[in-house]
């Protein structure tokens, strides 16, 4: 009885928990978790719960959690989401006071006339300077390109300014700054620009790429690379190296680059130049990152708390303190310790002049025709026809979902497949011994798992196909209307780029070319490491195997740096044989060998291993009396070791090349579809239309289902190729 | 030995050791990067690094990684295990009856496993979700290794089946014969043989599931549950990236793996089915 | 000990025909060879009794017990491959013993019979080594001891000896004939070799594209083939054929005269022919003597094909018209005969076989008589 009620009184004593989600790292991270920590100790009502989870995985594994009830009550992310949140329903409304915070932190995450976010932090991106080799910031591109001739030397890998040029994100400062836009105005509209006049970029007008602005700044990137004062190919990592060594006296980057310099470097921060050309201000993108309030929190009330503590001026405060985060609130910067940090105050200066980022789904298509624009005008080609480039691009990207159709047309067409397919299948020969109850039961718990747990998710993503997938999260049935779109190559023409078969095209050279070399080497290295004669065996094989076992994310964008036009080590090796450099990622062909090199290298060791175990099935009595037979060591390959090597090898192969077909992270990872997408495989369409581009989940699908058919028509004739094997 | 031959062995250590040089050339960069301070990703060309640290390592176990890096280790090791063991069982028995049985449906079942990889695996994540929701598997180890085991699962029905068919068909019937049972046969005539199969079977499910972070990452919502390729993952962050901390850890994830396969190979040898039958 | 009991065995595989209704009879304790060219359906018969295969029709009977619906372990027979089928990965004790563990028998009666089995068959000091540590005879001797641990009612072996070398195989003939004898089990002994059939078996049957040509004592088969088949298949060289017509003087039990291109042979004994019958001569090469003068109408005039020295003995091939036959002669009596001389030989005709001859006959017409027993000397 006294048990019983002394539980009771524990029960309601004890702290109901608020569980929160972020991605940050670090000092951030340590912030966030001594804030909840002062929150818990300040109330015993609610325990907020820190939940740490990798950026790659956050915004997918929201979409997913929330709308089945797993999701957490509090979570952090950028505001550019709001637009593709809120709609399907995920984002609960919360209160905020926006005189509070910075202009335009607080008003990123009003969405339809709700606050759907409260404010945390901001980044943008402002000018380094290393004080050791200048002594202040200049104010405009002209004064900084005066200073050119003094530091740039690329030939000794010296530089004026270090950024990376072939970032739209980066870009779309000078952008703005030389009057160009994203979005055109209405028809019939004139005067400023909504998103110049808001300073924000407004989600009203068309998308638009192609304006003289547009071109006026590729130019002037151009220009930059042309004479050397801007390091080609460049990634965060090379602007962080070029900097903190002092073989670039300036850089464009964000608040995070502060972390990743060295301590003892004396650097100064300043807004980035006036554009001498337009006379306007470089103007950077503005992200907000906040607190969102999940719809189907559990603790609605404790996470309206917790969020009203965290966004406090207070702790704020603590955060700027603590992380030296760019927060959002207004008073932070009074502090007298924040307003010492020089670095701080100028960011927040930089912030006044950023452009707020759209939050519309629509901002998403931006990106791929933005990137392909810069990078081919870095390439040499020239703006303007690179620029009518993105905007047939992002026309294509944009172009209208397939009418909605009626079920019944595809319903009948897919029973009378279907109906087909039975009737096929039923007249072919059926075994004479009929079933074995011995043999279900031996495949079984293969079946019944593979049928649980992959192919029902297969049917969820192949119904997909026949939808489009509103903003709105809702679904409308068009029928075939996706897959006509793909097939006849909407928006592009056939053999260009990114259209349907040139893809295709390029995937089939993609998965041969990787087949090939995969068997290759791996066959030729598992027979030397067969070999008796071998010595260290043991050791050669597992250091062999490293490829397959360290993560190749990382790997991945090693071999990517490896093949950098300046610092690569590829182009060093042959600069040293005399050789001239090669720029990897300007040429299909050399983008495309950079990828497959890649790709062999992570793979070859698979097939190694598959062939080692094939090898041990060979009995040694063969090879002797091929060998005394006098068969070279060529022919006794030929004859012996291959035909029995074969039938343990076929699978793997088959296997292997569907894998290969889809295999998109390495495509992703080194060449990233450049030149200008001719190097992407199918799966990058599918994976851009479901992650990158508005998440059109219906066109995803629809190629989904079309690599599935390719697919299984190339595995009925291997395996019809198997079958003539069993029965010989 | 002969004069011709040993130039051919020479030539052979030499390809071997050329081989060796290319594979783990580009890891030499992971290693500088583990064993450099500081987090940057270091494009130079040289792969030696400046200054030796064993910084990156050190804050793996301590407070810049997630402080948990044993609990993670484990995690990731039930889970590998696990789902190899799961894995090479189930896939065993099915490859054991398409390779020596014959019923209904066996060519069907077979194309339906091949099938099933041709379905790019990144449209999956949310159904799932959903699925494992629906089992009450979500934030569990057990459904991940259930996800992993049968994602592998085709693969190995696959490879072990062309593998056992070329065992001899006359061991079975010759155990058939003796009285053996279909299980029995399984059991201690073709699974004993099957060895170097077993091994690279087993070598593949432990690798899929043991480097595997994005659906660990989606279906997890316990931090006690991270393995290690999660907690190693949110080392990626959206503008900057822990490159020491990620390479270090790197290193840690790849080290059992290489373990693992060195224990493995041992059963790569040939002759296991020498004398058994002539012919 | 049991006798197997084969009654309208049919074997369909994919649509073919691989045993058109096979009905065989063995004894206990008989050893029954099939034998039959490859492809004839002999091995598919054996794995059939064995249990390895379906049936498509028919029954087996072993030891008075319907087993054909039985798995193969419960038909209590025994088998030794082709290919021997040792485990590889198990001692010669443990492939020996491994039928015996299944059966749950006692671990000392198991020790018993494998330790006795192996001194039969002199294993004793191989049974801790493995397969692939022995020589191909002494996996043959395991394969064969395998089997007979068991003591099962009906051994089968599937040409225990096509891998075994010349040598090894005569003597391994040998020891398995004294294994028979010594051990008085039925068994069925599958072969292509009509050495081996001749020689091990008790009663042969011959067996050609999935039908029984004939069955019986090998002599019988030897002498009095049912078919032009069976005399075709038996005795090396084989039987030559002729293809003559009946001629009968006179009537009601008149002489009878085989006419062929080139050549007219009188018939012993009495055939049932009338005048004008088609008909196949069968001439088996020892009825054929190198003779420079011998009656009319047991001579047969032709021209050298090829001689064939063999040591003592030498092979004549004749041509008489527009068919062959094959003579046996001693090397040393033929001189220099060089291809294309003249030559005449002496027929044994009460060695004659005759046979239909007719357009359906496919090569295996039946025999129409037969001809007069007899001992048979040499006559070459």
């Amino acid at each position: 009885m006294s048990a019983s009620a002394a539980l009771l009184a524990l029960a309601l004593v004890a702290p109901r928990p608020v569980a929160l989600w972020h991605s940050y790292r670090s000092e951030e991270a340590q912030a966030l978790q001594s804030l909840a920590d002062r929150f818990n100790a300040s109330q015993d009502r609610y325990r907020l719960e820190l939940l740490s989870i990798p950026f790659d995985a956050m915004s997918a594994k929201i979409s997913a959690a929330i709308p089945r009830g797993h999701g957490p009550d509090l979570f952090v992310f950028a505001h550019e989401r709001v637009g593709s949140w809120a709609p399907s329903g995920l984002l609960a409304p919360v209160a905020v006071d926006a005189a509070r915070f910075l202009p335009g932190t607080a008003e990123a995450f009003r969405w339809e006339g709700r606050q759907l976010g409260a404010p945390l932090a901001f980044k943008t991106l402002a000018l380094f300077f290393n004080r050791r080799l200048v002594a202040s910031a200049p104010k405009t591109t002209d004064e900084l390109l005066a200073l050119g001739g003094r530091f740039a030397d690329p030939a000794q890998g010296r530089f004026l300014l270090a950024y990376q040029s072939g970032d739209f994100y980066y870009h779309a400062a000078w952008l703005f700054g030389f009057g160009g836009s994203l979005f055109a105005p209405e028809e019939g509209g004139s005067g400023p620009r909504r998103d110049e006049a808001e300073g924000r970029a407004g989600s009203e007008g068309r998308l638009e790429l192609d304006t003289p602005g547009a071109e006026a700044s590729l130019a002037f990137v151009a220009k930059l690379q042309a004479e050397g004062f801007v390091p080609q190919e460049a990634t965060s990592a090379l602007v962080t190296e070029l900097f903190s060594q002092g073989k670039a006296p300036f850089a464009i980057n964000g608040p995070w680059f502060v972390g990743e310099l060295p301590k003892d470097l004396d650097y100064g921060v300043a807004p980035l130049p006036v554009v001498s050309a337009t006379g306007r201000p470089a103007r950077p993108f503005l992200t907000v990152e906040g607190l969102y309030l999940s719809a189907h929190a559990l603790e609605p009330e404790g996470a309206r708390e917790a969020l009203a503590f965290l966004v406090s001026d207070d702790s704020a405060l603590l955060r700027a303190k603590v992380a030296r985060q760019l927060v959002a609130n207004r008073a932070a910067y009074d502090d007298p310790s924040v307003a010492k940090d020089p670095v701080l105050q100028a960011f927040r200066a930089a912030a006044a002049l950023a452009i707020p980022m759209d939050a519309s789904p629509r901002m998403q298509l931006v990106w791929e025709p933005g990137q392909s624009a810069l990078r081919a005008a870095l390439r040499g080609e020239s703006p303007k026809v690179a620029l009518a480039g993105a905007d047939r691009q992002l026309r294509a990207l944009q172009r209208p979902p397939p009418p909605r159709a009626a079920p019944w047309a595809t319903l009948a067409l897919v029973l009378c497949l279907a109906g087909a397919g039975l009737f096929f299948a039923r007249r072919r020969p059926g075994t004479a011994e009929g079933g074995s109850r011995t043999a279900y039961a031996f495949v079984l718990p293969a079946a019944l798992a593979t049928v649980a747990l992959v192919l029902l998710p297969i049917l969820f993503s192949l119904g997909l196909a026949f939808f489009h997938h509103r903003a709105d999260g809702g679904y409308d049935f068009v029928g075939l209307g996706n897959f006509a779109d793909i097939l006849a190559s909407r928006g592009y023409a056939i053999i260009e780029p990114p259209s349907f078969y040139f893809t295709l095209a390029v995937t089939l050279l993609w998965t041969g070319a990787n087949l090939v070399l995969h068997v290759g080497l791996g066959v030729a290295l598992a027979l030397l490491l067969h070999a008796p004669w071998l010595r260290l065996r043991g050791l050669f094989r597992v250091l062999l195997v490293v490829p397959w076992a360290v993560p190749n994310y990382l790997t991945a964008l090693i071999w990517k740096g490896m093949f950098h036009r300046q610092y690569g080590a590829i182009n060093g090796i042959l600069r040293r044989l005399g050789f001239p450099a090669v720029s990897w990622f300007s040429h299909f062909a050399t983008s495309f060998g950079a990828d497959v090199a890649t790709n062999v290298w992570l793979g070859f060791p698979f097939m190694m291993v598959v062939t080692l175990g094939a090898l041990s099935t060979i009995p040694q009595e063969l090879h002797d009396a091929a060998t005394l037979d006098g068969a070279t060591a060529w022919q006794r390959f030929r004859h012996v070791t291959w035909p029995l090597l074969r039938p343990a090898l076929l699978p793997a192969v088959i296997l292997g090349s569907v894998w290969t077909f889809n295999m998109f992270n390495i495509v992703w990872l080194v060449s990233g579809g450049e030149p200008g997408g001719t190097t992407d495989i199918l799966i990058s369409e599918a994976y851009r239309w479901a992650f990158a581009r508005q998440a059109q989940y219906g066109y995803a699908a629809a190629y989904a289902a079309i690599i599935f058919v390719l697919l299984a028509a190339y595995s009925v004739g291997a395996q019809k190729l198997l079958a003539r094997r069993e029965s010989a | 030995m002969s004069r011709p031959s040993a130039v051919r062995h020479a030539l052979g250590h030499a390809a071997v050791v050329a081989a060796t040089g290319a594979a783990l050339y580009p890891v030499l960069w992971v290693i500088k990067m583990a064993l450099s301070p500081g987090q940057a990703f270091d494009p130079s060309p040289s792969p030696w690094p400046r200054v030796v640290s064993l910084q990156n390592f050190r804050d793996l176990w301590g407070l810049g990684g997630t402080g948990h890096l044993w609990r993670e280790l484990g995690n990731s090791l039930i889970v590998a295990v696990a789902t190899a063991l799961v894995g090479l069982l189930s896939s065993a028995t099915a490859a054991f009856a398409f390779s020596r049985l014959r019923f209904r449906g066996r060519q069907a079942s077979l194309a339906f496993f091949l099938a099933t990889q041709m379905f790019p695996g990144i449209m999956m994540a949310i159904p799932l979700y959903i699925l494992l929701d629906d089992l009450r598997l979500l934030d569990s180890l057990t459904g991940l290794v259930l996800v992993y085991s049968t994602t592998s699962v085709p693969f190995c029905v696959w490879s072990l089946k062309g593998y056992l068919d070329t065992l001899p068909r006359e061991l079975d019937e010759a155990a058939r014969i003796d009285g053996a049972t279909s299980w029995q046969i399984f059991w201690k005539v073709i699974l004993p043989l099957a060895r170097p199969a077993l091994a690279v079977t087993a070598l593949f499910a432990f690798l899929s599931a043991w480097n595997e972070y994005i659906l660990a990452a989606t279906f997890l919502g316990d931090a006690r549950k991270y393995t290690l390729p999660v907690a190693l993952q949110s080392y990626v962050g959206e503008y900057h990236t822990e490159w020491g901390h990620f390479a270090a850890g790197a290193i840690v994830v790849s080290i059992p793996v290489m373990l693992v396969f060195f224990a493995l190979q041992k059963h790569l040898v040939a002759g296991l089915t020498a004398g058994g039958v002539k012919g | 000990m049991a006798e197997v009991e084969l009654k309208g065995i049919r074997k369909e595989l994919g649509g073919n025909a691989i045993l058109r209704g096979i009905d065989l009879a063995v004894a206990d304790g008989e050893l029954l060879v099939l034998v039959g060219p490859s492809g004839c359906g002999k091995t598919t018969l054996l794995r059939l009794v064995a249990g390895l295969e379906e049936l498509s029709g028919g029954e087996i009977w072993i030891g008075g017990r319907r087993v054909d619906a039985l798995p193969p372990a419960e038909r209590d027979v025994a088998m030794v491959f082709q290919s021997y089928a040792l485990y590889p990965h198990m001692t010669v004790r443990e492939n020996m013993a491994f039928g015996l563990t299944l059966k749950k028998l006692p671990r000392v009666e198991i020790d018993r019979r494998v330790e006795e089995t192996a001194a039969l068959l002199e294993l004793g000091a191989l049974l801790d080594r493995r397969p692939r540590q022995l020589s191909g005879g002494q996996r043959q001797r395991v394969a064969m001891g395998r089997a007979i641990v068991r003591r099962p009612q009906v051994f089968l072996f599937d040409e225990p000896l096509s891998n075994l070398d010349a040598a090894l195989r005569h003597q391994v003939r040998l020891e398995l004939g004294k294994l028979h004898r010594q051990l008085g089990s039925t068994m069925i002994y599958v072969t292509h070799d009509q050495v081996e059939a001749m020689t091990l078996a008790d009663r042969m049957a011959l067996l050609r594209a999935g039908e029984l040509m004939q069955a019986g004592p090998p002599l019988e088969l030897y002498e009095q083939p049912r078919n032009r088949f069976v005399g075709g298949f038996l005795g090396a060289p084989p039987m030559s054929f002729l293809a003559a017509t009946a001629r009968v003087d006179g009537a009601g039990g008149g002489r009878c005269r085989a006419e062929g291109r080139g050549f007219s042979l009188e018939l012993p004994g009495s055939f049932e022919l009338h005048d004008g019958r088609e008909i196949w001569l069968g001439v088996r090469p020892e009825d054929l003597a190198l003779a420079p003068v011998a009656p009319e109408g047991r001579l047969l005039r032709g021209s050298v094909d090829a001689v064939e020295i063999l040591g003592w003995e030498a092979h004549v091939e004749l041509r008489v018209g527009d068919g062959t036959v094959t003579a046996r002669a001693e090397a040393a009596r033929l001189g220099a005969l060089r291809p294309g001389a003249p030559l005449s030989l002496e027929v044994r005709t009460e060695g004659l076989r005759i046979f239909e001859r007719s357009a359906e006959g496919g090569g295996a017409e039946p025999a129409l008589a037969a001809a007069g027993k007899g001992a048979r000397a040499h006559v070459g």
